[in-house]
């Protein structure tokens, strides 16, 4: 049977019309008049009759990927809840490639042009260096055709894409503004329609920069732009999860216009991309008892690693004594599991210690921004790689930010 | 005609998909939200949700002390609550519905804000089943699980503000096929089933607990008729209805053989300068407009003897959240002059036959106003009257919105479905309620109450609580009584229902077990007090009265002379003084004894211990 197929079938003695809709192991899924789906063993059901297909009966087709025209905004979409919507066969959230029909549902952006291209149709945990890569090219061929940029972009590792991104372009001739969604645009209270009106304001300022752009809290009044290097996933599921780590936020969209927007970078001239990254960087999460053969394996052979030790910077002696042995071939670098306030590893004789090992405490700077910093600065600038790492590059260190 | 009902029961204990208390209060917290329609899962927009979009509302949330994440969508909803889903099994299976294999929720779009996600999570957990009355069996096409909205604290401005307390309540819908004949069979079909929902321990039992939705038709299409609050309004409601549209279709006729339509709004804001109607100035000087149509043909038919279909058009433009509609039928009325009144009509062109209709708004409201009137004008003619009307307070009903259909169901992806296992089954044997006439006969047998006392029980939703707490009383009737008599009339002296706390201070964790509430109370209850002094019904009932009016705390109600019981000694030596004072007889002894004392003492015992004292001499 084909899904939307109209049947007739009986189940415990009585007949029923519905709709096809899936199959499980076991299972199927049948839709009644009424709308409502329901689920039986399959074995106690019997189909007696099954109607050809109508034309309409299909859910939508997919529409074609329309690319990015000349000076306007343009959508890059790249998955995630902000472009999913229900697949029918499975019942779960998948990605959708037209975001078409988002534009009749978002207020006050008829003053823009706007494009859309799909470059990618992946769920954020599934991203990696190769995809930045990709993500940041396509953001390139963006600008050069005189357009702002929007990604669409998962929210769980949003802040890691748009960090690498925001390294990665040294200089940029327009905004690249990451916005992502908590709940699916197929729901009414969908927070994706002021997320994506917000972004599309940002992205018509002035910035030469990367930032992030979500919910200000949970009413749908206000969406806040965040640098990208200070920008941090702070909750599982409410809209306003991301937060600005330490610094307030660059910029607030509310009553249809940008209200504020301070302390960032502005566009330059011209597009300066660094688009090569080193893989071979670790982060490693430091806990009560870590076994020291477990942070030897994990550090091993590594360009750099980046340690989320406890409090001010701390980790157990025991792996003192693996990273005195490990430092002469991998840079260590200290953040802090705390997420807010700074390393300072002068206090106790542990932070002394580790610095006497060979650690560089990174101040401040968020753990998984310092990963994405040095798989950067790592493949384009190895021979200045621990001096820049201490630089501040791109607001990543928030005291110094200017 | 062809009557179906839709009861919904609350459930209380915890909410459906989250673990906050069905029960709470209001907090100041509150948040602001906008709903955008979505389409359905076949891809197609619902007519109900395009229609709230023309209204284009905020919603205002206020947060409450039982709500979550979960009531602000904040969060995915947790596993559904497993009594909920069993107390649901169990009546549908007293009302021999078909139990599903598997129970899967689906999400139905409701974009007027009631939900914050904006749609309903709700499931089928029987179907086709039937519930016997004295007329024939009434089938019950399906019985679901479902969540309750919020609860509408006001509506002004465009803004609607909700209370989050009753949402997600779990609730059960138990719609029938419309296999009922007439009001007065609905009524007895809604009380048939309402019983067995009644007799769950967990139903909820609150004001609210029960709102009936009545499916009318009498042949110009299926009405649905929202929230009919109480059981005896289905039968003023469905009368209402059935003259509402008796006179629309008089009204059809009338006009089928005339030229007949809405004219333009014409602005005429300006003619009201110097107005003395206040309603007018008033709603100038906050920036609105006055704006008017003739309305062809109508002279008469707006209001006038059987005639309303002013109220069709006020319906619509009170839902676009335009104050009011005022027509020609009622001027000249709002303190309107004739010099306007004659303006309004030469402006209008209105003839000798025409009605003329006039509303005050924002201009912009007003222009969209224009199609939906010509849309209902065109409806009434044609008689295709299918809609979603709701219920008022006082029987009447109103244009709510245009009948949803399957296009807003589409499938709850965070709830994967529930097997429904032959364990539940099993388990759910002994929760199965029993029918209205086993219960009689339990009532009137095991515990030899009167057939009316019975039927007070159950109609007075009483029964899991009488049954809860009868094990304690000696006699039922005492407790009957208490139940149906003492408490309530000591509620109308008070002025005021108990609360739950009340109710828990007098019969203890007794009464939370009951309710199946979770048991907190830790001190003593009237109740506990009561079996531990061993007091008769009277003190009883005094301690209830000192509780209940003179809010006497149930920790001091110990100490109190009057609760005191008298022992056998203490009489004896009471009706000694009372003999050597003289002439007391069988007769008086009890009110001179009442005169002796403040305490209390059995009445029986005293002339007992009198009549032996007499013999001894």
């Amino acid at each position: 049977m084909l899904i939307g197929q109209k049947i007739i079938f009986s189940y415990k003695g009585q007949e029923y019309a519905g709709t096809y809709i899936s199959s499980g192991k076991n299972t199927i899924t049948v839709k009644l008049g009424s709308g409502y789906n329901i689920t039986v063993d399959a074995s106690s059901i019997e189909i007696k009759k099954e109607y050809s297909m109508e034309k309409g009966d299909k859910p939508g087709a997919e529409t074609k990927n329309s690319g990015c025209g000349e000076n306007g905004v343009c959508i890059l979409t790249t998955g995630g809840t902000i472009a999913s919507s229900v697949d029918y066969t499975t019942g779960a959230v998948k990605p959708v490639k037209d975001i078409s029909y988002l534009y009749n549902f978002v207020n006050n952006i008829s003053q823009f042009k706007l494009y859309h291209e799909s470059i990618d149709n992946i769920l954020s945990e599934n991203v990696n260096a190769e995809k930045w890569v990709q993500f940041a090219r396509k953001a390139r061929d963006a600008m050069k055709k005189g357009n702002s940029v929007i990604i669409f972009h998962g929210t769980d590792t949003m802040q890691y894409s748009a960090s690498a991104l925001s390294f990665m372009f040294e200089e940029q001739t327009e905004p690249i503004i990451f916005t992502g969604s908590q709940r699916s645009s197929d729901r009414p209270s969908s927070d994706a329609f002021l997320n994506i009106e917000g972004s599309i304001h940002f992205a018509s300022t002035d910035m030469g920069e990367v930032g992030i752009a979500m919910h200000t809290d949970t009413s749908d009044d206000s969406i806040s732009l965040y640098r990208a290097t200070r920008a941090r996933k702070m909750h599982t599921s409410s809209r306003d999860a991301f937060k600005s780590i330490s610094e307030p936020p660059l910029g607030l969209y509310a009553d249809g216009k940008v209200k504020e927007i301070k302390n960032i970078r502005h566009k330059s001239d011209s597009i300066i991309l660094k688009d090569r990254l080193d893989k071979n960087i670790g982060l490693i999460y430091f806990y009560p008892g870590m076994a020291e053969e477990d942070f030897y394996n994990l550090s091993y052979n590594k360009k750099a690693v980046i340690i989320m030790g406890t409090g001010l910077g701390h980790t157990s002696t025991g792996i003192i004594d693996v990273i005195r042995k490990l430092s002469r071939e991998t840079h260590f670098f200290m953040t802090s599991q705390c997420i807010y306030g700074n390393v300072n590893m002068n206090v106790y004789s542990t932070g002394r210690e580790l610095i006497d090992a060979g650690v560089i405490p990174l101040q401040n700077m968020l753990a998984e921004t310092a990963m994405v910093k040095a798989m950067y600065l790592s493949a384009n600038y190895p021979d200045n790689f621990v001096e820049l790492m201490q630089k501040n590059l791109r607001g990543e260190f928030e005291d110094t930010v200017k | 005609m062809k009557i179906g009902l839709e009861i919904h029961f609350q459930l209380g204990g915890n909410k459906l998909f989250c673990s906050c208390s069905t029960e709470g209060t209001e907090l100041n917290e509150s948040f602001t939200r906008k709903l955008t329609p979505v389409m359905g899962e076949l891809g197609k927009l619902d007519t109900a949700v395009e229609y709230e979009t023309i209204r284009n509302r905020n919603f205002l949330y206020r947060a409450s002390s039982n709500s979550c994440l979960v009531e602000k969508d904040e969060e995915p909803p947790h596993p559904v609550n497993p009594d909920a889903l069993k107390t649901t099994i169990a009546i549908s299976k007293a009302l021999h519905c078909k139990v599903l294999d598997y129970t899967s929720f689906m999400r139905k779009i409701v974009v007027d804000g009631s939900n914050t996600s904006g749609f309903q999570r709700t499931g089928i957990v029987g179907m086709d089943g039937y519930v016997k009355t004295s007329r024939g069996n009434v089938r019950i096409s399906t019985i679901t699980l479902e969540e309750d909205a919020c609860r509408k604290l006001s509506e002004k401005e465009g803004v609607v503000e909700y209370s989050l307390d009753r949402l997600g309540i779990p609730l059960i819908e138990i719609s029938t096929e419309p296999d009922i004949i007439d009001p007065d069979h609905a009524l007895e079909t809604a009380k048939a089933i309402g019983h067995y929902v009644m007799s769950m321990q967990n139903f909820r039992g609150e004001v609210d607990s029960i709102r009936q939705d009545v499916n009318f038709s009498m042949g110009f299409g299926r009405v649905e008729i929202k929230g009919v609050s109480k059981l005896s309004f289905i039968k003023d409601t469905i009368e209402y209805e059935i003259k509402r549209q008796s006179s629309l279709e008089a009204i059809s006729r009338i006009l089928a053989e005339k030229p007949h339509e809405i004219g333009n709004f014409i602005d005429i804001t300006g003619m009201f300068t110097n107005t003395d109607s206040s309603m007018i100035k008033k709603s100038i000087a906050s920036g609105k407009s006055v704006m008017c149509a003739r309305v062809s043909a109508c002279n008469g038919l707006m209001k006038h003897g059987n005639y309303k279909l002013g109220r069709e058009f006020a319906d619509v433009a009170k839902n676009m959240g335009l104050g009011g509609l005022m027509h020609s039928d009622e001027f000249p009325a709002y303190g309107l002059s004739d010099e306007e009144l004659h303006s309004i009509y030469s402006t209008a062109g209105k003839g000798d036959n025409d009605a003329v209709i006039v509303v005050l708004g924002e201009k912009s409201r007003i222009e969209k106003l224009k199609p939906l009137l010509d849309e209902r004008f065109d409806k009434i003619l044609k008689m295709q009257l299918e809609e979603t009307r709701s219920a008022t307070p006082s029987g009447e009903t109103r244009y709510l919105r245009p009948l949803a259909g399957k296009e807003r169901m589409y499938p709850e992806t965070d709830i994967p479905a529930v097997k429904i296992t032959e364990a539940i089954m099993e388990s759910i044997e002994k929760l199965v309620p029993k029918s209205l006439e086993e219960t009689m006969n339990e009532l009137t047998k095991k515990f030899k109450l009167s057939q009316v006392e019975a039927e007070s029980l159950i109609n007075n939703n009483l029964l899991s609580l009488f049954k809860a707490l009868a094990g304690n009383f000696d006699n039922p009737h005492i407790l009957s009584r208490i139940l149906l008599q003492t408490i309530p009339e000591l509620e109308n002296k008070k002025g005021k229902k108990l609360s739950q706390v009340q109710m828990v201070d007098i019969f203890g964790n007794q009464y939370l077990e009951a309710r199946q509430l979770p048991q907190y109370h830790n001190t003593d209850s009237i109740l506990e007090l009561s079996r531990r002094e061993k007091w008769d019904r009277n003190t009883f009932e005094t301690a209830l009265s000192l509780y209940i009016i003179d809010n006497i705390p149930v920790s001091e109600l110990e100490k109190r002379e009057e609760l005191k019981m008298l022992n056998d000694n203490e009489i004896k030596k009471i009706l000694d003084e009372l003999v050597k004072d003289g002439n007391v007889t069988q007769k008086n002894v009890i009110p001179l004894f009442r005169g002796k004392t403040k305490q209390s003492f059995n009445p029986s015992d005293v002339i007992k211990i009198f009549v032996t004292m007499q013999n001894q001499k």
